[in-house]
């Protein structure tokens, strides 16, 4: 259970809070009268999360703030305030309030923000298994560790700038857990996250994948395209793969690390932008640049403040601690009860290479969670190849990973027949509107598309003289999309002003 | 409690204020006029002679000097004379000068010295007073004012019996106006007898009437006039010696007045103060004559201005100052009161440079200083007493904001916490394990609802009161409009599945502009929550956005009751709320379009509302693309 203290010199929003946050049954929910009293509390017993109240004797909640964190920086802390004011909430946010939200807080909220809060925070616990690296100017100030305290000292000195960060990983270390971590502990958590996989754009699209373009930019570009730098607006932009941006791109991206603004394709308009950029490669960039494929001026803009995330090869002494780690995800989300792993399965573990690092990690614990029947991981239970590259013998384990293909089949056959009924009733609801109006059919000719165009033509007539002409009403209440009205009005050479006064 | 106190320090002050401006401006301005008239006739009956003097000297001595008549030939004896004859001129030296002066046949001879002084054997001086009345015109001008029944005084003693003696008096302002020994005024005529010069000059300009002259007074039985001085050496006097040996052309005195005198500078009574210098020696007598003659054949006498018109200039400047001290700003005051000090000065001197005439300078200069430094203490008192004033308002002012942010906070606080309070009570009550029957869940909702209303109402109102006292600005960033409608709508998607409301959106991709989010999304709020509120059941409502010539235009539609042409002109006015809104149970505070337009507006847009009863309505924003 999560432990929430709740600080609030007014009894009645006290219990009110208590009682919003402990009807989800998700969290333990402690109070405190003042600053002082909620201080001592913190200090006392093992909050993950403290709801402080500004206005308050002895202490105020600003106070608080200051004092709780400089006890525990990890500690998350939402301040809730009557009178708000942007001075304070400046203040509090740069003081490491998660959140300054302004009371009266509807129920429904305050569990939402609670929610992502604590989310959140377990992100960084989750990367602590990656043991990042903080670098700063070619010194290594912090990791090598996957010590949480020392993890969240990373992400609280990347949340208080906005410069962009560097992640250096190969694949499978969890290059994108940090950056999402980086991202909902910074001061761009209410933006979007959005991740771009560089080497999966066409180099021609890239640009406007990235900064959109106007109708008609170039050819194919039959309307207008928003690009991903302002989908991202406020919030995070995570390029993966940096080091498969083409050359041109990487001209363009530092211009808009270092304007901060960017020029959609074929408009004249520059765009302002406040996004954070976070990048992420396991390509060698230094060799790049010798070899002239990575920009020098665009390196030294992403490498601020490059984060390094080890090889699992590198660390394999942490392998029990994250297997224990990866066996209480699992069995909290699978309903097991796991106890460990056996030696013997650890020792094949140990001398495999690991080329997928902590994401195959995680794929094999699973795996073997799904097979294994003992209360401990056994060497039955882990999969084939990885026992033949530890040279253990097949044919003396039980062949049970052989049925995970068949259950996958099953799994899959299963989903087929669930997708289909909810797709039938709403195409038979159609054919039934479609039935209500009967058209007379005249002429000799029996031409579909003349009759269509025909009664299309009477009946957007018909709906502007009963909106006197006007599109929206019509577009509404004749349920025509407005931009489908407006085409079909100029297709018929309908002028819609003619209707106003009928 | 705060409030009433500070309350009634305004209408204190108000009061006080009242007591201490009791007059009507036009009463004030006739007190002014008054006091400013009452201080020019006071200062006029002070004679300020001395004063006036000096300006009168400065003007004589500066005005540009005015052509002599050339009528007019002077005789010294002088330091050179004496040098050769080795004594004072004797009847035998006078018997050939006059010879000498014979010769060019001058139309009058005139001794402006005693000649009884002439030292001499008596026949010499029989000889001289024999030749001199052989002259058309021999006269001796005595400085001597005669009585009635005291004319013996202008008989000589033999042998000069022969001498016709006419008075010529020189006057000083010894004892009386400018007391400072300077001459400046000559006696035209005394007991209705004209002096010499007036005699000797009616014979060049045949004026034969007092009146015919410029600048005649009367001052105890005389008419006086002032002297247009020249310069002292604008007469250039001939040496005697040099004419009686025959040195000078004799044509030089022809028809003309030959004035005789000395330049000895053996007594100063030979000498005379000028406007010019106030050296006793500044001028000899000889050359005073001159002058008065010129003076009187040029008719060139300064005009005194008369009283009235001194009066009168002395008025105006003083109320001119009065208005100048008590109603301008203290630098423009001093400004306009230093040109009109010069300006007057130069206006006094150019009338008495180009047309001789005389206006009194003393009595209007002085009134600026009397008006000024009488009025200059009773400005001071005012500014001091109104600076009290100001920083009393202020104060009161200051009171007043933090009263209103007192409010403010009062508001924000003191009634957020209760009904946060409330909400929270509510939604503890709705949680509960016990169920509650349908009556009473839906008072318990009933509740909740009210809350949301009345701290939405709070918020409308904490903006209005932002907006009224201009704290809000705009702070802009880049922000896809699609991306905040959504939001809004997302937000909004509870209400309007509570009465089955479809809203439909139709957004064209737009890039992003600069806004307010903040504002923006309050907005878009309270148009998508009217469109709700205003909506029947299992209605929709159409969202769009697009860009129509470089502008953003979001449009709101709904089918709902509409607005009557009539209401709607008012419907973005300040807690406007149509008729059949407030008949119905629909609850506002009429804030959110007014709230709305003033915010588009912040951004430079345009909002506009199209509707029909019954049919729904269309709200239009449009937005430029650069703000």
């Amino acid at each position: 259970m999560f432990k929430v203290l709740v600080c609030d010199d007014d009894s009645g929003l006290r219990l009110s809070v208590k009682n919003t946050l402990a009807a989800t049954g998700k969290y333990q929910v402690d109070e405190a009268f003042d600053g002082l009293d909620a201080l001592e509390k913190v200090k006392a017993n093992q909050y993950g999360m403290v709801i402080l109240d500004v206005d308050m004797p002895r202490m105020n909640g600003l106070e608080a703030l200051k004092a709780i964190k400089e006890h525990d920086p990890s500690m998350i802390v939402l301040i809730l305030t009557a009178y708000a004011t942007i001075e304070n909430a400046v203040k509090a946010v740069r003081d490491g309030a998660y959140h300054y939200v302004q009371k009266p807080v509807k129920s429904e909220e305050l569990i939402e923000m609670t929610d992502k809060a604590i989310k959140a925070h377990s992100l960084i616990s989750d990367i602590a298994a990656s043991a990042p690296m903080l670098m700063q100017s070619g010194r290594k100030i912090i990791g090598n560790t996957a010590q949480m305290q020392k993890v969240f000292n990373i992400i609280n000195r990347l949340s208080k700038v906005d410069t962009p960060v560097l992640i250096r990983g190969a694949s499978g270390t969890g290059k994108e857990l940090v950056a999402r971590a980086i991202h909902h502990n910074s001061s761009f958590k209410d933006g979007k996250f959005v991740a771009i996989n560089c080497s999966a754009i066409p180099e021609n699209l890239f640009e406007s994948e990235l900064f959109g373009h106007e109708k008609g930019a170039f050819t194919g570009a039959d309307g207008r395209k928003i690009g991903k730098f302002q989908y991202a607006e406020g919030g995070t932009l995570f390029l993966d793969e940096m080091g498969d941006m083409p050359a041109l791109m990487q001209v363009k991206l530092l211009r808009v690390l270092q304007e901060k603004a960017f020029t959609p394709i074929g408009s004249n308009r520059e765009i302002e932008s406040n996004v954070r950029v976070i990048a992420a490669t396991n390509r060698p960039l230094e060799d790049m640049i010798k070899k002239g494929t990575f920009r020098e001026d665009l390196y030294y803009r992403l490498n601020v403040m490059p984060i390094f995330l080890p090889a699992l090869k590198e660390r394999k002494g942490d392998l029990p601690r994250l297997i224990n780690l990866f066996i209480k995800k699992f069995n909290g989300t699978q309903g097991k009860s796991i106890t460990g792993i056996r030696p013997e399965a650890l020792g094949v573990l140990e001398k495999y290479d690991w080329p997928g690092n902590i994401r195959e990690l995680e794929n094999i614990i699973e795996h073997a969670f799904i097979l294994e029947e003992s209360p401990m991981l056994g060497l039955s239970s882990l999969p084939e190849p990885l026992l033949m590259a530890a040279g253990i013998d097949l044919d003396k384990l039980d062949t049970v990973s052989s049925a995970t293909p068949e259950m996958n089949q099953e799994m899959a056959s299963l989903n087929g027949p669930i997708a289909t009924p909810g797709a039938a009733p709403a195409s038979t609801e159609t054919a039934s509107g479609a039935q209500e109006e009967m058209v007379t059919i005249g002429g000799d000719q029996l031409d579909f598309n003349k009759h269509k165009e025909a009664f299309e033509k009477e009946f957007i007539i018909k709906a502007l003289t009963t909106f006197k002409g006007r599109i929206n009403q019509t577009a509404l209440h004749a349920n025509i999309p407005k931009k489908t009205l407006l085409r079909k009005i100029e297709k018929y050479g309908i002028n819609a002003k003619d209707y106003a006064d009928a | 409690m705060y409030a009433s106190t500070v309350m009634a320090k305004g209408a204190g002050l108000l009061l006080k204020r009242s007591i201490f401006f009791p007059f009507k401006p036009w009463l004030i301005n006739a007190l002014r006029i008054a006091f400013a008239v009452s201080v020019a006739g006071v200062l006029c009956q002070i004679k300020l002679h001395y004063l006036e003097a000096l300006t009168y000297d400065f003007r004589m001595a500066y005005k540009p000097v005015a052509e002599t008549s050339g009528q007019v030939e002077t005789i010294a004896i002088d330091a050179k004379t004496l040098k050769e004859l080795q004594k004072d001129p004797d009847g035998d030296s006078h018997q050939k000068l006059i010879a000498e002066l014979r010769k060019s046949k001058p139309r009058a001879v005139v001794y402006v010295f005693d000649p009884t002084s002439i030292k001499g054997e008596l026949e010499e001086v029989q000889a001289f007073t024999d030749e001199a009345a052989k002259l058309d015109a021999f006269y001796y001008g005595a400085n001597l004012l005669p009585k009635q029944g005291h004319e013996s005084l202008l008989k000589l003693d033999p042998p000069f019996e022969t001498i016709p003696v006419f008075p010529a008096p020189k006057t000083s302002d010894l004892n009386i106006f400018a007391k400072d020994g300077v001459t400046r005024r000559f006696i035209f005529s005394f007991d209705g007898f004209p002096t010499l010069h007036p005699l000797l000059a009616r014979t060049y300009n045949g004026l034969q009437h007092e009146e015919d002259y410029n600048g005649l007074f009367e001052f105890i039985g005389t008419k006086q006039a002032y002297i247009h001085f020249r310069p002292t050496g604008t007469y250039k006097a001939h040496s005697f010696v040099d004419v009686m040996e025959g040195k000078v052309k004799t044509k030089q005195f022809h028809d003309k007045i030959v004035m005789v005198g000395k330049d000895t500078l053996e007594t100063t009574k030979d000498y005379l103060r000028t406007p010019f210098s106030r050296n006793i020696v500044a001028m000899t007598n000889l050359e005073m004559h001159a002058n008065i003659l010129d003076t009187l054949i040029l008719n060139q006498s300064p005009l005194l201005s008369p009283k009235w018109q001194d009066f009168l200039l002395t008025a105006l400047i003083s109320i001119l100052t009065v208005f100048v001290v008590l109603t301008l700003r203290p630098t423009k005051g001093i400004l306009i009161l230093g040109a009109t000090v010069s300006g007057f000065s130069l206006f006094c001197y150019l009338l008495f440079a180009v047309f001789d005439i005389w206006v009194e300078m003393t009595h209007p200069l002085l009134s600026i200083f009397i008006c000024y430094y009488f009025f200059i203490p009773y400005r001071l008192i005012i500014e001091n007493r109104r600076s009290w004033e100001y920083y009393q308002k202020n104060k009161l002012l200051t009171q007043v904001e933090e009263l209103k942010s007192n409010f403010l906070r009062m508001m924000s606080h003191d009634l957020k916490t209760p009904l946060a309070r409330i909400q929270g009570m509510a939604d503890i009550v709705l949680r509960d394990k016990v169920r509650l029957n349908q009556d009473q869940q839906k008072a318990v909702y009933t509740i909740a609802d009210s809350t949301e209303e009345l701290s939405e109402f709070i918020g409308s109102i904490l903006s209005l009161g932002r907006i009224e006292s201009k704290e809000i600005k705009l702070n802009l960033k880049s922000k896809d409009v699609n991306d905040l409608l959504q939001k809004v709508i997302d937000k909004s998607q509870y209400l309007a599945n509570r009465k089955n409301i479809d809203i439909i959106t139709e957004f064209e991709p737009l890039f992003s502009v600069k806004a307010d989010e903040d504002l923006l999304k309050q907005v878009f709020t309270n148009l998508v929550e009217n469109a709700i509120k205003y909506s029947p059941d299992e209605s929709k409502i159409l969202v769009t956005t697009e860009e129509v010539d470089g502008k953003m235009v979001v449009q709101v539609a709904d089918q709902g009751r509409g607005i009557s042409e009539a209401d709607l002109d008012n419907v973005f006015e300040k807690f406007y709320r149509t008729k059949d809104v407030v008949n119905s149970d629909v609850g506002g505070s009429g804030l959110g379009l007014f709230l709305a337009k003033y915010f588009v507006e912040l951004h430079h847009g345009d909002i506009e509302v199209e509707s029909q009863p019954g049919q729904g309505s269309t709200f239009t924003v449009s937005l430029p693309m650069d703000v």
